[in-house]
């Protein structure tokens, strides 16, 4: 079968959560297409997005779910956190409501996912330096008082986006080493991510294995 | 992703043709009958062609002029609008403000109309004044809808007549954006009507495609994790200008509430064999990537669309058509199965579709009275035997549809009616078929009784005595074999392209009797997908060859 395979090891589900506005899907399209958009659009429902990194001569693959921040939309969000092994937690640093959140964010990341997740706090738009609201130090004292990583990022000018995900997607590799994903690519992502959601299928079963016996 | 957001410089109109639609409007009935039989036809995929210069005089006639329905803000001058607008919005929480205004500046922000101070201004204005008559907290995605309205050359950029056809388009056609929701209860925040409509909308999926439905779920890929923007914005969000305007077209002249969703059914299938074949890692971008970028593209959808409506059976399509249902829902239990109910008048009062009937009652039952068209599903081993019993029925229920699978026949299967048994019966034989890929799979709401109150002339061999005696002897079954009801329900069993040779020898021979009942279609279905099959072996060890080679 004719299948667009790009070759990884591992693939791994991450998810970007936090409010409204705070700029998740450009800290997206920054790390998978290294751009900005000035003219990006609301968000409804959910984006997604994949990148592949190296980790140890490992390439990674990351599947991005870039989710909406209204409040409202929480109501049908909880099947993207199923099988996220990492998270990002977004605020604006120019919008202290939008730090004042994340407590939130990170109740809902808990109550909904199925896995030990990597959860990272991330500040971004650090760039708006003169709009500051949100200070630094605040936001590493919340991190480590809830053992989160934590960064600042800005998607505009780009400093530290794939350092973000980078550091996310290395800590996953690290947590999951002890479970190496055998030989087969296709494999991989069964293995790795839908082991929680895949419903058993004996027909489908069979007829992958007989397709990837080569 | 954010697609690149185009101009949208529509071709000329024909001014003739243009006159002659302006004529309708202008002496058309209220019903708007006329108008709609004055719109010409695309050739090919027989759609109403509406000429871009008077879009919004189509629609604004209508929505609003046919309908009699209420203008919220009565007449009004736009100045006015704008007054009460800024008020609605002075006594919105700041919160909520906050977000009308980072959505505005996000609202088709590339294209000129909106690059202005002043129409983002009109965009907050607008939805500010919306959610307050209608008692709404504003949802993001009802700026994408607001939008198209204020593309729409031919209104004079009037505030007032956009918040008027936002409302009425809504109401018509989306629905579930219109539920109000108290945040202090988060059960309220629940998007109730949507989920209703994900619910749906899977269910149709599956009925016309369930090997992609089967594959998208397996995946974790339910419709809302894709769909939400689809149902939220009516595409607004997914698809160019020129697209969102030539759905909108149909969807508007149309007046029929269920095309949306046999368009969106449409858009899947249509790209079925990229998603089946994608990779896993794949799949979800493929699927959130779907999109339509010119008039012809969604017009060729459209007619799909319609063709699926069509195989649709009736009481579904009604249900969707219907307003009513969109009200007052409950939540649906997540456990309830995926899977397509007809009533009696879809299985006997319908010329179009051809059904086959199942009936999975006992035998006792069945030969006591029956519907005279239906066939005899034995599932006794299912109902009250051991795991390997059930496995051989379900086994044996692939083997004896399987001459079906690619036929266009409707497949019904009707059970005792009483939801405790029926969870035994039909519904894990009609589930086992779904997951197995056969399409048109559904079952009969209150089963066989429901077709002995509404069509009895439909039902022969009928002894109430004998009736009753079967009934009570099932009982007995049931209670002696409660082991049946602990060990569950196995899962699906294997489908013939993935059987052996003389497994497949075997099933035919049981698929006999099906053959024989349902006559040739049936008999050239099976030869067809036996010789697919054997297709599908030689490429298989062709390629075996080659690698090994």
């Amino acid at each position: 079968m004719a299948r667009i395979d790009d070759g990884y090891d591992y693939l791994y589900k991450i998810v970007l959560v936090g409010d409204s506005g705070v700029g998740k899907s450009n800290l997206l399209t920054r790390f998978t297409k290294n751009e900005f958009n000035y003219d990006s659009r609301t968000t409804i429902g959910v984006e997604f997005a994949t990148s592949i990194i190296k980790v140890e001569e490992k390439a990674i693959k990351a599947q991005i779910w870039d989710t909406a921040g209204q409040e409202r939309y929480r109501a049908i969000t909880k099947a993207y956190y199923r099988g996220a092994f990492g998270a990002l937690i977004l605020y604006d640093i120019s919008k202290k409501a939008t730090f004042e959140s994340v407590e939130r964010w990170l109740k809902e990341l808990k109550e909904n996912s199925d896995n030990d997740m990597v959860i990272m706090l991330v500040g971004n738009k650090s760039d708006l330096t003169n709009q500051r609201q949100v200070r630094t130090d605040e936001g590493k004292a919340f991190a480590s008082a809830h053992g989160l990583n934590f960064i600042e990022t800005s998607a505009l000018d780009a400093s530290n986006v794939n350092e973000a995900f980078t550091e996310i997607l290395t800590e996953i590799y690290n947590q999951k080493r002890a479970k190496p994903v055998v030989g087969d690519k296709e494999q991989a992502p069964d293995v790795e991510k839908v082991q929680n959601i895949r419903i058993t299928d004996p027909a489908k079963e069979h007829s992958k294995k007989k397709s990837c016996s080569c | 992703m954010n697609a690149v957001d185009e101009e949208y410089s529509p071709p000329d109109d024909d001014a003739r043709y243009v006159e002659t639609v302006n004529r309708a409007l202008r002496d058309g009935d209220s019903s708007g009958r006329h108008l709609r039989e004055t719109l010409a036809r695309d050739e090919l995929t027989g759609l109403a062609r509406v000429p871009n210069s008077i879009r919004g005089a189509i629609w604004n006639f209508l929505l609003l002029s046919t309908k009699g329905n209420r203008e919220l803000f009565g007449s009004i001058s736009d100045e006015q609008f704008r007054e009460s607008a800024n008020e609605s919005f002075g006594i919105m929480e700041e919160v909520m403000r906050d977000q009308l205004e980072v959505d505005a500046k996000r609202t088709r922000p590339s294209l000129k109309r909106f690059r202005g101070q002043e129409s983002k201004n009109d965009l907050v204005r607008i939805l500010a004044a919306f959610c307050e008559k209608e008692n709404l907290r504003y949802v993001q995605g009802i700026n994408e809808i607001v939008a198209m309205f204020m593309l729409l050359q031919d209104l004079g950029h009037s505030p007032k007549i956009v918040c008027e056809l936002l409302s009425s388009f809504l109401h018509d056609f989306a629905s579930w954006d219109l539920e109000s929701s108290d945040e202090s209860d988060t059960s309220s925040l629940a998007f109730h009507k949507l989920k209703y409509c994900f619910r749906s909308f899977r269910i149709l999926l599956q009925y016309h495609d369930s090997e992609l439905f089967n594959r998208l779920e397996s995946m974790g890929l339910e419709p809302n994790m894709y769909a939400t923007s689809w149902f939220v914005t009516l595409f607004a969000r997914n698809f160019s200008v020129e697209a969102t305007f030539a759905l909108w077209d149909n969807v508007i002249v149309g007046n029929d509430r269920s095309d949306f969703f046999f368009f969106a059914t449409a858009l899947l299938v249509s790209r079925r064999e990229l998603l089946m074949q994608v990779n896993d890692a794949h799949l979800p971008e493929e699927i959130l990537n779907l999109r339509a970028e010119t008039k012809g593209e969604v017009s060729a959808l459209w007619a799909w669309g319609m063709k699926l409506k069509q195989n649709t059976p009736n009481s579904f399509v009604d249900m969707l058509s219907s307003p009513l249902t969109m009200c007052g829902l409950q939540d649906v239990p997540d456990k309830d199965p995926v899977l397509m109910t007809v009533n009696v008048d879809d299985i006997f009062g319908d010329p179009n579709k051809q059904f086959l009937i199942w009936d999975c009652r006992t035998m006792r039952e069945f030969e006591s009275g029956r519907i005279a068209r239906a066939a005899h599903l034995e599932l006794d081993g299912l109902r009250f035997g051991s795991r390997e019993d059930a496995v051989k029925d379900l086994e044996s229920v692939i083997a004896k549809n399987e001459p079906l699978r690619i036929s266009g026949t409707h497949v019904c299967l009707v059970g005792s009616g009483i939801p405790a048994e029926d969870a035994f019966d039909v519904i894990p034989a009609a589930t086992c078929l779904t997951k197995n890929g056969f399409r048109y799979i559904s079952f009969l709401k209150g089963g066989f009784p429901e077709a002995l109150t509404k069509s009895p002339e439909q039902v022969t061999d009928l002894s109430h005595a004998k009736l009753e005696a079967g009934i009570s002897l099932r009982k007995r079954q049931e209670e002696r074999s409660l082991y049946a009801r602990e060990r569950g329900v196995p899962d699906g069993v294997i489908a013939l392209v993935n059987r052996t040779d003389s497994e497949v020898t075997d099933m035919v021979d049981k698929a006999k009797g099906t053959i024989e009942r349902f006559g040739s279609e049936i008999r050239s279905a099976l030869a067809n997908q036996i010789a697919q099959r054997n297709r599908k072996k030689g490429e298989e060890e062709l390629q075996d060859d080659e690698e090994t080679g």
